[in-house]
């Protein structure tokens, strides 16, 4: 059952792949395709956000951190210069002593680095911890005398460098010492060292490696988280984002900064109140929320790898379901036209082993299934034709392969188990699945048709010879009677004649010897024999109407019986006999047989008006139907209707011999020919008021049709 | 000048004797050789057999001559004769009884001078064979004895 599996597997495969489902099955992918793009563009949209937003927040956090701290610094600064001694003491220029107060100041603030005391214009009188070489500088032209005694509001400087050694960059906060009369006295001086305004953001978390750098109101880079040591300070006032800080913006971008080299996330936020910004970059390659989001869209891709994984096996298995379904079905289908095939149907493989094997085969072989499955297929062919067979189906695998049903249908024989060869018609399909060749013969035992074939031929041929056997016989038959007629016509008469001849010597010879009675009996003797000689012509003449070849031809009828009227006026010129002819009528038939016809017809109704002393005789024709009615009419004997069917019957007579004298075969003669013509003929007629005689010479339409 | 003989060939000798008859009574008294079969017709004609020694000038005037003949028919009695460079235009009458359209063809085909049926009526046939002589023996000029011989 190998091959039936393979058979089934193709049917199936071939249902399982139909178009239809390779459209559903490309939609459904084309779907999940789109949705996944969707998706991701979505999802990279908002997770791209998310990671800008949270660097935003970084920078504005430190932003904040710093407003405070300055804020801070600031109140420190407030609280310390409204001291009422301090105060008191700056007032009154006593500078060393209002320093002392703030002693403690550095330990107390840590990120406090100095502090000092300059008068109103700015001149350094005191500092803490004490730098003798920065007493007397004036720092009027400094930034931040020049911002606290704008309005003489606290300050918070630029950075700068310190003037005094050991320089480094420092922001100051100046605020405003009043005396207790609201004067001016002095300005205190609050120096913070750059570093601690990295040490007040670092706590925040602003991502792998990211960076902060923190840019004072002039635009001036203050801090860079990586170069903390730095001491240049950097003008950042030309490029865009200090320029967009400076205007007091803030958000966030991708882009290069100027000191960056790679593609980066630029969050800024300004430094409420003070003017100050801080950038925070991180480059895009490794900022956590971006990693993130590529993480996030990468599960995703390969969830969605998964649903179209998954998608494809479901679609498979339900491909497989329904074609394992048709299958079984097919098998169902398959397996029951196999076998109730009444055609065997015999797959070989490759080896010209039998792989299936019907049961049609089974009785048309006489082989079980069983038996001759895996035998080679020869087995099943006339020995003489096993190698011929082998190259033909050699020839046939080796054939280009255009169709999966390469098909021929030829005659072949076939041998079944006990031995018997017999014709079939065969049917050979080839199949090739996984490399491998099989055949499919569909075989027809044609045993029968070939016999009914037979039978008919030989019916045929019987027919045949048995036409030609009976025209012979026919042939010869006719020739017998022409012999018997022409043997009748020479030997029945030449005894009549004697008859005749010697009883009419006797009379001659001897009439002196014979009474009156001898004599009439003699008379007797000859009528009878003339009578006979009469009925003897009569009978050759039926006998000849009857076999005489026909030889149709267009016949003047009216001319006919003209001269047939003259010709019967020779005989007894004596009487006088009136005939009627319509002109002009004619018709297709034989001439000879039409001159006997007419004949006799008109013959007759001289005849029969034989005691007429005005005798009419008509010929006519009557036109009530397609085919004309020819006629003879007379005013004679006429005749009782309830004869009128025996009028054409051979030997009938309806009159006695010595009124009218006849032999009863003339109007069998009429009936003949007409008949040899395809017409008929009937009579119409009255005890002493004449008769009619019809005929026609050509079939009528409801007669041909009958 | 001898009277011309008359050849009649008829098996029948009931026909024979009426033949006869029907001659004498109308008074021909011609010399009548009568042969009873076709082989004897052509012996006298041709002068073989029992008339090896005929004379030869004496030829019938008219030879009547039935068609239904044993051995020989008379159609191939009139055909060898007709075949005969001597005997070619003697004439002869079909006297038969059939009036067969093959044998009226064939025997007007070969040659025959005149056909007739003898009829059943011997009255009729009395007349008939009167007119017969009278026709053939006195009003007909027969061929000349050597005119067979000149073309």
């Amino acid at each position: 059952m190998t091959t039936l599996t393979k058979l089934r597997d193709i049917l199936a495969s071939f249902i399982g792949h139909s178009l239809f489902r390779w459209a559903v099955l490309s939609l459904a992918v084309v779907a999940v395709i789109a949705t996944a793009a969707y998706n991701y563009r979505d999802i990279d949209g908002d997770l791209t956000a998310v990671a800008l937003s949270r660097r935003e927040a970084v920078a504005q956090l430190m932003a904040v951190t710093l407003t405070e701290k300055f804020g801070r610094v600031t109140d420190v600064a407030i609280s310390l210069s409204a001291r009422v001694k301090f105060r008191d003491l700056v007032a009154q220029g006593k500078w060393g002593e209002a320093i002392e107060i703030m002693r403690s100041v550095p330990q107390d603030f840590p990120h406090i680095e100095r502090l000092f005391l300059t008068d109103a214009k700015g001149t350094l009188k005191a500092d803490m911890p004490a730098l003798p070489s920065a007493r007397g500088l004036n720092f009027s032209s400094h930034d931040w005398f020049r911002g606290v005694s704008r309005d003489w509001q606290p300050y918070v400087s630029s950075v700068y460098r310190r003037v005094v050694v050991p320089q480094f960059n420092v922001v100051a906060v100046a605020v405003p010492v009043k005396s207790m009369t609201g004067q001016v006295a002095g300005i205190l001086v609050l120096h913070i060292r750059i570093e601690k305004l990295l040490e007040w953001v670092a706590g925040i978390d602003m991502g792998k490696d990211a960076f902060v750098y923190i840019v004072d109101s002039k635009g001036q880079m203050a801090l860079d988280s990586r170069h903390q040591s730095r001491e240049k300070i950097i003008d950042l006032s030309a490029t865009a984002v200090v320029q967009k800080l400076r205007r007091g913006e803030q958000g966030v971008e991708i882009g290069f900064d100027a000191m960056g080299q790679e593609e980066s996330i630029i969050a800024y936020a300004v430094v409420p109140g003070y003017g100050w910004g801080v950038v925070v970059q991180q480059p895009t390659r490794t900022s956590m929320a971006l990693t993130a989001r590529d993480e996030q869209l990468r599960r995703l891709l390969v969830g969605y790898g998964l649903i179209l994984l998954l998608g494809a096996m479901t679609a498979f298995l339900t491909l497989r379901i329904v074609s394992a379904r048709q299958r079984a079905e097919g098998d169902v289908r398959f397996i029951t036209i196999v076998n109730t095939a009444t055609d065997a149907i015999i797959s070989v493989d490759q080896d010209q082993r039998i792989v299936l094997f019907n049961y049609g085969a089974e009785v048309i072989f006489g082989y079980n299934a069983a038996e001759i499955i895996g035998q080679p297929l020869n087995r099943l062919l006339p020995t003489r034709f096993g190698e011929i067979h082998r190259h033909h189906m050699q020839n046939f695998a080796a054939a280009p392969k255009t169709s999966r049903f390469m098909e021929e249908r030829r005659e072949i024989l076939g041998r079944r188990k006990d031995g018997t060869e017999f014709p079939a018609e065969a049917s050979i399909s080839k199949l090739t699945e996984q490399g491998r060749i099989f055949f499919t013969a569909i075989l027809r035992d044609v045993t029968e048709r070939k016999r009914i074939e037979e039978e008919i031929r030989s019916l045929n041929a019987n027919l045949e010879r048995k036409v030609i056997e009976r025209t012979a016989e026919l042939a010869s038959a006719n020739k017998e009677l022409e012999a018997f007629s022409y043997s009748v016509s020479h030997d029945l008469r030449a005894p009549l004649r004697a008859i005749d001849g010697f009883s009419q010597a006797l009379l001659e010879d001897y009439s002196a010897k014979l009474d009156d009675q001898a004599r009439d009996y003699l008379g007797r003797v000859r009528a009878a024999s003339q009578h006979m000689a009469e009925l003897i012509d009569d009978m050759l003449n039926l006998a000849r109407v009857t076999r005489a070849t026909m030889q149709p031809a267009p016949v003047d009828l009216s001319a006919l019986a003209a001269s047939i009227a003259g010709e019967l006026r020779q005989t007894q010129p004596e009487r006088a006999v009136e005939f009627v002819i319509q002109p002009g009528l004619s018709a297709e038939g034989d001439a000879k047989l039409m001159h006997i016809l007419l004949t006799n017809l008109l013959s007759n109704a001289w005849k029969f008006t034989g005691k007429q002393e005005h005798a009419r005789i008509e010929f006519g024709a009557q036109r009530d139907n397609e085919v004309p009615a020819y006629f003879v009419r007379d005013n004679g004997a006429g005749f009782d209707m309830k004869y009128a069917d025996k009028l054409f019957s051979v030997f009938q007579r309806l009159h006695a011999i010595n009124e009218f004298p006849g032999t009863g075969v003339g109007l069998a003669t009429v009936q003949r020919i007409v008949h040899r013509h395809g017409g008929r003929a009937w009579a119409e007629g009255a005890v002493g008021l004449g008769a009619t005689f019809y005929f026609t010479v050509s079939p009528e339409p409801a007669q041909a049709t009958a | 000048m001898l009277r011309k003989s008359i050849l009649l060939v008829e098996d029948n000798p009931d026909d024979e004797a009426l033949t006869l008859r029907a001659l004498k009574q109308n008074n021909i008294v011609n010399e009548v050789i009568v042969a009873r079969d076709g082989v004897e017709a052509l012996d006298y004609l041709f002068r073989r057999g029992a008339h090896a020694d005929r004379d030869i000038s004496q030829q019938p005037a008219v030879i009547l001559l039935d068609i239904k003949l044993p051995k020989i028919d008379g159609l191939e009695v009139l055909r060898l004769l007709r075949a005969d460079e001597h005997l070619r235009l003697l004439p002869v009458v079909l006297l038969t009884s059939s009036k067969e359209e093959q044998d009226l063809i064939n025997g007007y085909r070969l040659g025959a001078n005149s056909y007739i049926r003898k009829p059943v009526d011997f009255t009729k046939f009395v007349e008939a064979v009167r007119q017969l002589g009278v026709y053939w023996l006195v009003l007909n000029e027969p061929p000349p004895a050597n005119a067979a011989h000149k073309k």
